[in-house]
């Protein structure tokens, strides 16, 4: 249970979108001290989920929502995702093959290992229609 | 923040390349393009400031890949210079770049370069 603040966002799937919604949660991290390593990972975070989704999510071309939501905690900041596309849990996606050299590693997945790798705890679930995620990302020094 | 790229072929072969602001989903098509025009040109090598280069995500990253990949093709090298730390991470994590390919400074990716030339030279 959240006792601070917390940030929702509502990120559409048109184009500058996610710049906005990158504004918006650096000065809301920033705002509060969390620390630049934090900030720059959530935002990466915030990147990658929300564009898997509008890629991966849906067969038609209109536009789409992810509502966005941002817990900042002290040993580590909680990160919300929420969309009524097609089911799809990133958690079931195989890692790649680091052997392989990256460029011949097929295209895809790269967003989802740098989510895996980001976040310490990464969670998926399937409720009335929609997807939840829930990715944890530590802050420096609590580990 | 958008991107800045600025391209320079500073010796026949060598092209030096600035990186700034960031490599995203909003800004990769213009990356993109430039390899595209690069593609025109004589490769021996792409040395990459990134200096200015505050973000990447996994769609910049690709492109960055691509490059990678079509300089290997032509032989060329692929040389990147004074990475922030939040973008080295993001590098690692991928597995992207070799270490050898990763360096402190400019002048030391410059110097690199001019020593595998001078192998080159004496080779033939």
């Amino acid at each position: 249970v959240s006792t601070g603040p917390t940030l929702e966002l509502k990120v559409t799937s048109t184009p500058g979108e996610i710049g906005k919604a990158h504004r918006a949660l650096i000065r809301f991290l920033e705002d509060l001290g969390v620390e630049a390593e934090t900030v720059s990972a959530v935002a990466l975070l915030v990147e990658e989920a929300v564009v898997n989704v509008f890629r991966y999510g849906f067969e038609n071309e209109g536009v789409h929502v992810v509502h966005v939501t941002l817990e900042p905690h002290p040993t580590h900041v909680l990160l919300g995702f929420q969309d009524d596309g097609r089911e799809f849990d990133p958690c079931s996606v195989p890692p790649p093959d680091l052997a392989v050299p990256c460029e011949d590693r097929p295209i895809g997945g790269l967003g989802i290992h740098l989510m895996r790798n980001l976040a310490d705890r990464m969670e998926y679930r399937r409720t009335a229609g929609q997807n939840h995620l829930t990715l944890r990302v530590p802050r420096p020094g609590t580990t | 923040m958008p991107l800045r790229i600025e391209l320079t072929e500073t010796k026949p072969g060598y092209h030096e390349m600035i990186l700034a602001g960031q490599l995203d989903t909003e800004t990769y098509e213009e990356l993109d393009a430039q390899i595209d025009q690069l593609l025109q040109q004589e490769l021996k090598a792409v040395r990459v400031d990134m200096s200015g280069l505050d973000y990447l995500s996994s769609m910049g990253l690709r492109v960055l890949l691509r490059l990678l990949k079509v300089l290997r093709e032509h032989g060329a090298l692929f040389l990147v210079a004074e990475v922030q730390p939040q973008i080295l991470k993001v590098l690692e994590i991928a597995a992207a770049l070799p270490s050898e390919s990763i360096f402190a400074s400019v002048e030391e990716a410059d110097r690199y370069f001019d020593a595998i030339q001078k192998q080159v030279l004496e080779g033939d």
